[in-house]
Order: C-alpha cells, then sequence, then structure tokens
C-alpha cells in the first residue's frame, strides 16, 4: 500500500461524460513526484501542439502535490495547468488551502479534464465517487453565491465540501481569469480559470475522509511539533506569522523595490497608507492553510464607501502592490475592496492590476482618451476608476473587454508605442517586484515557462549580509557567501541555478515556499527525513532536486514544441532603461550583462543558448529521454 | 562613547521601533554595526541589508562618532 499518495488519478471527458480512473505504478510517483511534476507529464502527453487555450482540446489537470494532506509542515498545495489562454504557453498556478488535501482525502492524487460540456457543469468528488452535476442554475453567479448553493444541494455542512470554482470572469473566458477555493486561495497566474469556463465547468466539489497513510506516523509527529515549536525563534517565520505578506511593503519601498505606477518608480509617496500599520486598521482575523502553524493568512473587515467581507480573507502583498502602489493608490482600504472583487469574480489581480496600471500610463500618455474608457478619469490615484475597471474587466465590459485580453494583446490591439509600456513576459504582467534591483528575480521572469513569474528563485534580496537567516540556511546547497541583489555576474547565475530547483520542488510535494528553507525556517536537511517518514522512500535532496529539474525540464520541453525559444525568454523594454524615484533612482538593466548571463544559465542548465531547449544529454541524465521526441 | 544614529526600515518582528525614524545610541568607541542591533534586540539573521552612511556594510563595520546607520529585513518576496 502506498503512503501518501492513494495511487489513483480520475481522468474526466467532459464532452462524453465519461470518467476513468488510472493506477499508476510506483516508480511513476518517484519519477513525476505530483503538483507541477503531473502537470508537465500529462500536459506533454495529452495534449497536441498548437491546440486552442480556450478549446475543447486544451487539457487541464488538478494535482495536488506528493505530500500534500499530510500532517507535515505547509504541505497543503495543489497545483493546476493548462495550456495559458494568456501566453499560449505551458500554465501551471499553485494554491493552499484547504482543497488539495480534501482531493487526497477523497481517494485521488489528481484529476485530468479534457473536452468540453455542452451545457454548464461542475464535477462531485465524494470519497472515491465522482459524478459530472448540472450546473446551469450556477453559471453567472459569483463564487460566494455559488459556493453556497453548491454546499447547499451537496447537502453538507458549510465547512465541509471544498470548492474550487470560476466565477464570472472565468465564465466570461477573461485571459487571466484565476480559480479560487475556499473563496480566499487562489491558483491565480496564467488564466486557468478561463480554461475551466471554456470547457463549461463551473467547479470542483470535493469531499473525503480518508486521510494518507504515513510511513512512519511517530516520525513526522515528531518533526511537525518540532517545527510548530522553533519556527517563531527564527526571523523569517516569526515575520510571516506576525505580519503575512502585508509585512513587506515598507520595507520595499524604503529599498526602492515598490513597483510603483505602471513600474515607473520604486518608491511610492503613499506607501506608509498601504503598509502593515494601515492593515492592522483594517484586520479582523487571521488565518491559515491546512497543517500550517505560520498562518501568515489575513483577513479584513471594511465598511463604507469601500467594503470588504472576511469571507474572501484579505489582500496579500502582490495584490497591495498590483492594484495599490503600481495603480498609484495609496488607499489600503479601496483596494481591499478590489481583493474582493477579485476573489468573487475570479480574477488574478496582479494581472488585473497590471492590466489597469497600463491602462492609466495610456491614458496619462495619451494613447487612451476619456472616450475610449468610457468616461473615466483613468489617472493613476484614482481608485474609484480602478475599482470600476476590475468590474468591467471581469464582465469584458467597454474598455474591460479590451483589458481582459491581457496587456500584451492589448498593447498590440492599440498601437503606436502603447507596447514598450506593457510589463509582461511571455503576455503574462510582472508580478510586483522590480528586477533592476533584484537581478536574479529578473533572470526568473524571463526564463519561467509560465511567464513572468517571481517565485522560480528564493529572492536575491535576502541573500546580501552573511549573517542572513535564508544564506546561512542555503549552505547545503553550496551558497556560502553574500551576493549583492543588483549584482548580473556569473555569481547570480550560479545562485539562481542552485536555488531554482526549490521553489520546483515545493510545487511538486505540496510544499509551501513561505515554510521551507531557504524562504522560510524549515531546513533544507530535515526535507529528505520528512519526506522518507511520510512516504518509506529512502531519498536525498539530490533525489528530489533531481525530480524538481525534471519538472521545470518537462515544462521547458513543452513549450519548445509550441514554438517558444530564446527570443521569449525576454525581459520588457522599461527594465533596460533607468528606475525613477526612490533609493535606486537611476538603476537598470543592461541588455549585455542580461544576454551574457542567460546564455550561462542555459549551459549550466544543459540547455542549448541559441534555441534555450533542453539537450538530449539533459533529458537523458532527467530519466525523460521520451520527452525529446515531442521536440 | 560614540554618538551614531540608526534608522529600521521595514517591519521588524517584536524589535521596536520600526517606524522609519531615526534613532540615537551612545555605543563604546570602536564598536562595530553588529553592537547596534544588539543593543535594538535586532537578531542579526533577520537583516536583509545594512548600510553605514549609505554604503552597504556588515556587522563587522567599526563605527564612528556620528555614523548614520539603516537596516532593512530580509525581503524575499511572495
Amino acid at each position: 500500500m502506498p503512503f501518501s499518495y492513494t495511487g489513483k488519478i480520475l481522468h474526466v471527458n467532459l464532452s462524453s461524460g465519461d470518467i476513468a480512473v488510472e493506477e499508476p505504478d510506483d516508480l511513476f510517483y518517484r519519477r513525476y513526484l505530483g503538483g507541477k511534476g503531473f502537470a508537465g507529464y500529462y500536459l506533454l502527453k495529452m495534449l497536441r501542439p498548437g491546440v486552442d487555450p480556450l478549446g475543447p482540446d486544451n487539457v487541464l489537470v488538478f494535482a495536488p502535490g506528493l505530500l500534500c494532506g499530510t500532517p507535515g509542515p505547509g504541505l497543503n498545495r495543489f497545483t493546476v495547468a493548462a495550456k495559458s489562454p494568456l501566453s499560449g504557453a505551458y500554465g501551471e498556478a499553485e494554491a493552499g488551502g484547504w482543497w488539495g488535501p480534501e482531493l487526497k482525502f477523497a481517494g485521488c492524487d489528481a484529476i485530468v479534464i479534457k473536452g468540453r460540456a455542452p451545457q454548464p457543469v461542475y464535477l462531485w468528488i465524494e470519497d472515491g465517487r465522482a459524478e459530472v452535476r448540472d450546473a446551469r442554475h450556477l453559471w453567472g453567479l459569483t463564487t460566494g453565491e455559488a459556493q453556497a448553493a453548491i454546499r447547499q444541494e451537496l447537502g453538507e455542512g458549510p465547512r465541509k465540501v471544498r470548492i474550487a470554482q470560476i466565477g464570472p470572469a472565468g465564465e466570461n473566458r477573461v485571459r487571466f481569469a484565476c480559480v479560487v477555493s475556499e473563496l480566499r486561495y487562489f491558483n491565480g497566474r496564467g488564466g486557468l480559470g478561463a480554461v475551466m469556463g471554456s470547457k463549461n465547468l463551473k467547479a470542483v466539489a470535493v469531499r473525503g475522509r480518508q486521510e494518507p497513510a504515513l510511513a512512519d506516523p511517530a516520525a513526522v509527529l515528531e518533526i511537525v511539533r518540532w517545527h510548530a515549536k522553533e519556527f517563531k525563534n527564527d526571523p523569517r517565520g516569526a515575520a510571516l506569522h506576525a505580519a503575512g505578506t502585508p509585512g513587506l511593503v515598507a520595507g520595499l519601498n524604503a529599498a526602492g523595490l515598490l513597483p510603483t505606477r505602471n513600474f515607473q518608480s520604486g518608491a511610492f509617496a503613499d506607501a506608509a497608507a498601504l503598509s502593515y500599520d494601515a492593515y492592522q486598521a483594517l484586520l479582523s482575523g487571521t488565518n491559515t492553510c491546512h497543517a500550517c502553524p505560520v498562518r501568515c493568512k489575513r483577513e479584513v473587515s471594511v465598511t463604507g464607501d469601500y467594503a470588504a467581507s472576511p469571507l474572501y480573507g484579505g489582500p496579500e502583498y502582490e495584490t497591495i502592490a498590483a492594484l495599490g502602489s503600481n495603480c498609484g493608490i495609496g488607499d489600503l482600504r479601496a483596494v481591499a475592496a478590489a481583493n474582493e472583487l477579485c476573489a468573487r469574480y475570479t480574477l488574478d489581480s496582479i494581472s488585473t492590476g497590471g492590466a489597469i496600471a497600463w491602462a492609466m500610463e495610456c491614458f496619462e500618455r495619451g494613447l487612451l482618451t476619456r472616450d475610449d474608457v468610457g468616461g473615466l478619469d483613468l489617472r493613476f490615484g484614482n481608485a474609484e476608476a480602478m475599482l470600476q475597471l476590475v468590474t468591467m474587466i471581469a464582465h469584458r465590459q467597454g474598455i474591460g473587454d479590451l483589458l481582459a485580453e491581457g496587456v500584451q494583446r492589448a498593447a498590440a490591439r492599440i498601437g503606436r508605442g502603447a507596447e514598450a509600456l506593457a510589463m509582461h513576459v511571455k503576455g503574462q504582467e510582472l508580478p510586483l517586484h522590480e528586477p533592476r534591483g533584484k537581478f536574479g528575480v529578473g533572470l526568473g521572469y524571463a526564463v519561467s515557462e509560465t511567464g513572468a513569474d517571481h517565485l522560480k528563485m528564493v529572492h536575491d534580496t535576502v541573500f546580501q549580509t552573511k549573517e542572513s537567516a535564508s544564506l546561512l540556511s542555503a549552505a547545503p546547497l553550496g551558497i556560502w557567501e553574500p551576493l549583492d541583489a543588483q549584482d548580473a555576474s556569473s555569481r547570480k547565475v550560479r545562485l539562481y541555478r542552485l536555488l531554482e530547483n526549490g521553489p520546483a520542488l515545493w510545487n511538486c510535494l505540496g510544499a509551501c515556499f513561505f515554510v521551507y528553507a531557504p524562504r522560510g525556517f524549515f531546513p533544507l536537511e530535515r526535507v529528505p527525513e520528512l519526506v522518507q517518514a511520510i512516504t518509506s522512500w529512502r531519498t536525498s535532496l539530490g533525489e528530489l532536486w533531481q525530480g524538481a529539474e525534471r519538472a521545470i525540464n518537462l515544462a521547458r520541453v513543452f513549450n519548445v514544441r509550441e514554438g517558444f525559444g530564446r527570443a521569449d525568454d525576454t525581459l520588457p523594454p522599461r527594465l533596460f532603461e533607468p528606475l525613477e524615484g526612490g533609493r535606486l533612482q537611476g538603476a537598470s538593466l543592461s541588455h549585455d550583462e542580461f544576454e551574457a548571463a542567460l546564455t550561462l544559465l542555459y549551459r549550466m542548465k544543459g540547455w542549448d543558448p541559441a534555441t534555450a531547449a533542453p539537450t538530449p544529454a539533459k533529458l537523458a541524465e532527467l530519466d525523460i529521454e521520451w520527452a525529446a521526441e515531442e521536440m | 562613547m560614540i554618538a551614531i544614529t540608526i534608522r529600521l526600515h521595514g517591519f521588524f518582528d517584536r524589535h521596536p521601533p520600526a517606524g522609519g525614524e531615526w534613532l540615537s545610541l551612545q555605543l563604546p568607541t570602536g564598536a562595530r554595526a553588529g553592537e547596534a542591533l544588539d543593543r535594538l534586540g535586532v537578531p542579526r539573521g533577520a537583516v536583509g541589508l545594512l548600510l553605514v552612511n549609505g554604503q552597504r556594510s556588515d556587522t563587522d563595520t567599526p563605527l564612528a562618532d556620528g555614523d548614520a546607520v539603516e537596516i532593512f529585513p530580509l525581503l524575499g518576496g511572495g
């Protein structure tokens, strides 16, 4: 009997209504792990190159990580993946919370969905049984309404059925619509909610009663207790516990790293109004995910002109910067209201903020007129206009229909220099981290298979001092000396290369980036011990790191097969121009340094620097030679 | 003794005050930057960037009368 996984993968054809169960062998799990690893495997195996991401031939994968749902620290995350309608490339997004664990409790390690239902449906999975149910009465409802309706008709108490779903933005195929579970945990990026919408799939509701078996329950319990006692004595765990990600705002602003007015500046005059102290005034509680004592999640309660209910959680750092500083808005109440709208409609708040910030700059530069934007005064800082645009995007009304296409397509549509203002990589809007002050983060944006993504490596900013808790915890990887965040030399490329398999591994295991070193407290050298206690596998960081690299390479092969190459691993032109204002005033990236770093990184990764494709030797090393035939 | 000023930027858990205001500290002659952190109770592992008079420095950097120390937390992204 397997430990930690159930041995069953559900295949659902929404066109025919057929449901089948695949039972892979143990080696399949050891090779592909789960989560991100499963996503790469199934998208390569089941998708034909060139399919319409919003057509019935796209394949949608829901996959908890290998260890998701066990009691190990922060083991709660699941992947949603498909060909992305935003980028046309490999699309993958993770979320924590409770849905991933519940799917494991229901006896299922992943769901692979193809086809398109003839009419709106939702999927109901309970203790190993799966059923496609009518959702015509749910179509058009916002997420809060749909969650209540589904829970009522399934006859369960309010907290028992876990529901991953889309709201109107997904139904309307907004290219950056997300998937939300429990109204507050987002598989945010890449438009996977639009893929659900295109398949007429409103929701996946799950209920399970069988927790995963553990190989050595006493050893797991010892690790869980140790972590719960120790994490708060570490500055990384302590800060996340005390402030969550909103605690980052003030420090990033002081460091000149807070994206402001569509990345024109790294410092925002009203940052204090978005920071921790302002957040405390709105805070109604903290929250957490399955098996996590860190409790970094926040809930807010706002009444008055701008309203936000704690049912939808509270804005994270990314949302605060995306819809706050990057839109020039210094009003946390407006940001909280926008966060709730994004959750009700299922809009990715990063891309939504990016699209609105781009439109605001176009408006200020005369590329969009008042007539173009429905009479809105779309200058930076107009919170009312920002909130109206969120709703217009979700419903594809007026200018919202253009912005719902993402900044790359929208800029191409209006032309006249608007492309130079479009902050994206591979069509995906930039997260709220400034590569002109964090070179490694910029490399990650560029090479990320999903388009700009801020979690490809642990950020450069935590490796700058010799006593940094993050630096010291990275020693088992061969990272021993501090390095400046803006350094763009071969030493930075080495840092990136040594770190990049970490976040990919967490996405294969279902582990949280915030809990595991070097970003979080849980030490890397105890990870193999934890995996062995849960799975019984005799393993090592080496085996696990290679598993993560396998998953990255599968995603890369997918993109090569879709026609992506080195020219797509790039950054928006603005990042090569000087930052205005703040501590990094005047900082810019150098084209020569960036291209040299990319070439070196490809060589370190075993990829051809001309094509950015994995070499046959690399794929052989990773025991996925079959993938070479896909390119 | 020397008199220095120190400023904590951003969120430092449990180590007041972190409002970005300058504080004055008296330290023994020959003190290094790390001693200023110790005096405020800021763990060295929590510091992501340390500046003395605007220059990137570390906890071993000797301080002189009138120096201005700035520290930033670990800004780990997410």
